[in-house]
């Protein structure tokens, strides 16, 4: 996994998967990462082929955190099992997702 | 996770799977990949197996999460089952265990827990929770797509993947095409490689290609000087005049990204955000735009630079596009090194064959066999150095049993010295009624050959001795050549006669002194060219006129014969130089008074 900070947001990339075995080290990685004032967390969905409730739980806890700045996680191109995944939970409403 | 517990059996024409994982999040995870696996060689779909896995991830993490003290040393198993209709899981826990819901919600959308059994729910066909003293199991079934309506695929998503596809396809040919045009344009130069090809055409058209396979609209190609103080202009494109773009020195790193990019062995980036510097003179042929300068050597030598431009300022040059420019400037780098080496054996090959010629030349004009002029003897010498000079002597019977020797030097090296020779030795032969009277014959074949030698800008030191056998004395005359040695006994002490006029081609009316020499029995003469008098020893120093006139004076007294003289002479001349090389053409004429 590589993350890249810039000004006001931070692109994580690499990931393959994020559910219970990894997530608490994700989140903690992103938070060490994430630059003050960030507005943006954009997640590489290129690479993953697996998020469970546990790792969707965490990505909203940092949308809750990037929301006080009018900020939020951006899913770059997740997979089609991903996306139904989130259209299942309504999480697409929640998070924002390039084609 | 327990491998050994894993166990495949056939029974009702089902098959089944059991693993027994540590009670952990990656040990459940490891069983639910495992699981998965197991799942795809039943032949499951993508879709499928997704819903498999994440339902069952849903369900053992919960057996993980809700475990408290020793129920944690308890294995999560897994089995499942897969039939010809459905597939059929069981989750078996030993956590305090819970009651399923009638309904199962989605929590708020900002909740970050609370989504698993509603995931779990919604993935399956049917769920239940058993609960038992001890341990709890969750049964999750699922019925077999082959069984169901097809899913309808997303039209969006597959558009979206069709469109992603095809830009793919698009770049993949793009790239494709641009490596077969590579390809085949080196290989095209590399059956040009080693062959003496037209340089600058070679670069042309090297250049032209990369162009096009690069997108580039303007290029410049620079090489080294020869002395390797400047890039020189070799090729600027399109069609610009290269003196359009003057040479550059490689102390003009600032203002110039040619010589930094030489300098630095580094490629130089420039565009309208970074601009080439001010003074940059390649600003006159690439004045807007952006492009990269890159230096090649070989072998650590420089060889040159070349720059790709683009007048377009919205799209960079790719990495993949800097690559062919690197590939091609190699080729043409080796290139240019194998011409250069060519040249330079074909120069080599050319001056030693010129050197041969000379040399050939040379012998040619020496008298096959001395005539004899009792009682006098003479013998002569001409031994070339390695760089074949244009002395040669000559001995000419002059009627009535006379001599006339001759001993010349052209000034320079090589054929021209050589022809000049000839063409002095000719002039001579062509004026017998002179022999006896060799200032005038100098004279006249001073006014011969001016023009020719002026027109050259080349001269003759000479000298020539009317030697008769009736008469004990030698008649000489010297154009600027070295004096006439001789010594012995009967001679009273070594004399050197001096008195010289200009060597012929220097002054057209110049006249000659003639002298007359005595010649006693038993003493020597001496006729030399300056490759004797200015050898020099190991330590640098010449020889110089006073030494000569002494090793004369001992060959005199120690030899009494002109053959063992000339060898006695030698032998001393080749002791004085330590028996080194020839630095220059060492040619004497001895003449010896027999007692």
């Amino acid at each position: 996994m590589n993350l890249v900070a810039d000004n006001e947001s931070l692109r994580v990339t690499g990931l393959d998967r994020l559910g219970a075995s990894n997530c608490s080290e994700f989140k903690e990685l992103v938070k060490r990462h994430m630059p003050a004032g960030c507005r943006l967390v954009e997640l590489d969905c290129t690479t993953v082929r697996f998020i469970d409730s546990d790792g969707l739980g965490t990505l909203i806890g940092i949308h809750k955190q990037l929301a006080a700045n009018a900020g939020t996680v951006r899913l770059h191109q997740p997979s089609p099992v991903v996306r139904q995944l989130l259209r299942l939970i309504h999480l697409d409403e929640v998070f924002e997702i390039t084609p | 996770m327990n491998t050994d517990a894993v166990s495949a059996t056939r029974r009702e024409h089902r098959t089944s799977l059991r693993i027994e994982a540590a009670c952990e999040f990656a040990s459940v995870r490891a069983a639910t990949l495992a699981v998965r696996d197991w799942l795809g060689e039943k032949g499951l779909l993508e879709a499928d197996l997704g819903a498999w896995e994440l339902a069952l991830v849903e369900a053992a993490n919960n057996a993980v999460k809700y475990a408290g003290g020793d129920a944690r040393k308890l294995p999560v198993t897994i089995e499942i089952s897969c039939g010809e209709r459905d597939i059929e899981a069981r989750i078996t826990d030993h956590t305090a265990g819970f009651d399923w819901p009638e309904e199962v919600d989605l929590p708020d959308l900002e909740s970050e827990n609370g989504r698993g059994l509603f995931l779990i729910k919604s993935l399956t066909d049917h769920v239940a929770y058993l609960r038992h003293p001890g341990q709890n199991v969750m049964v999750l079934r699922r019925v077999r797509p082959a069984a169901t309506a097809a899913v309808l695929p997303d039209v969006a998503q597959l558009q979206t993947r069709l469109a992603d596809s095809e830009a793919a396809l698009t770049d993949m040919t793009a790239e494709l095409a641009s490596s077969y045009e590579s390809l085949v344009a080196l290989f095209r130069y590399s059956s040009e490689l080693g062959a003496h090809t037209d340089l600058k055409d070679f670069s042309l058209r090297l250049l032209k290609d990369l162009m096009q396979i690069a997108e580039a609209d303007c290029a410049v190609l620079r090489l080294i000087s020869h002395d390797g103080k400047k890039l020189e202009t070799l090729l600027v494109l399109p069609g610009a005049d290269k003196s359009s773009l003057p040479a550059v020195a490689l102390t003009d790193a600032l203002t110039s990204v040619e010589v930094g990019a030489a300098r630095n062995r580094q490629d130089i980036w420039f565009s309208p955000e970074e601009p080439l510097p001010k003074g940059d003179p390649l600003r006159a042929v690439m004045p807007v735009g952006l492009g990269v300068c890159h230096a090649f050597h070989v072998a650590n030598q420089l060889v040159g630079t070349a720059t790709l431009g683009r007048l377009m300022t919205d799209k960079s040059f790719t990495a993949a596009q800097v690559n062919l420019l690197h590939t091609f400037v190699d080729f043409l780098a080796i290139q240019i090194v194998n011409v250069r080496l060519l040249d330079e054996r074909t120069a080599a090959r050319v001056t030693r064959r010129e050197l041969e010629i000379a040399a050939d030349i040379q012998r040619s004009l020496l008298p096959a066999k001395i005539p004899t002029c009792l009682p006098f003897e003479v013998s002569a010498v001409c031994q070339s150095a390695l760089q074949v000079g244009g002395d040669f002597y000559d001995i000419i019977p002059a009627g009535d049993g006379a001599l006339l020797l001759v001993i010349a030097d052209v000034m320079g090296k090589g054929v021209p010295a050589a022809l000049f020779a000839a063409v002095l030795r000719s002039t001579i032969h062509s004026m017998p009624q002179l022999f006896d009277q060799p200032a005038e014959l100098l004279a006249t074949a001073n006014r011969t050959l001016f023009p020719d030698l002026t027109r050259v800008d080349m001269f003759v030191t000479a000298q020539l001795a009317y030697l008769n056998p009736r008469r004990q004395k030698i008649i000489s005359a010297s154009a600027g050549h070295c004096p006439l040695l001789v010594c012995g006994p009967g001679a009273p002490e070594a004399v050197a006669l001096a008195e010289s006029g200009f060597p012929l081609g220097i002054e057209p009316m110049t006249r000659y002194a003639q002298i007359e020499t005595p010649l006693p029995p038993g003493a020597v003469a001496l006729l030399y060219t300056d490759g004797l008098s200015e050898s020099r020893n190991a330590a640098g120093e010449m020889l110089g006129e006073k030494k000569l006139l002494q090793i004369l004076a001992q060959t005199a007294t120690q030899t009494s014969d002109v053959y063992a003289a000339n060898h006695f002479l030698r032998g001393r001349l080749a002791d004085y130089c330590d028996h080194a090389p020839l630095a220059d053409d060492q040619t004497f004429i001895l003449i010896r008074h027999t007692a």
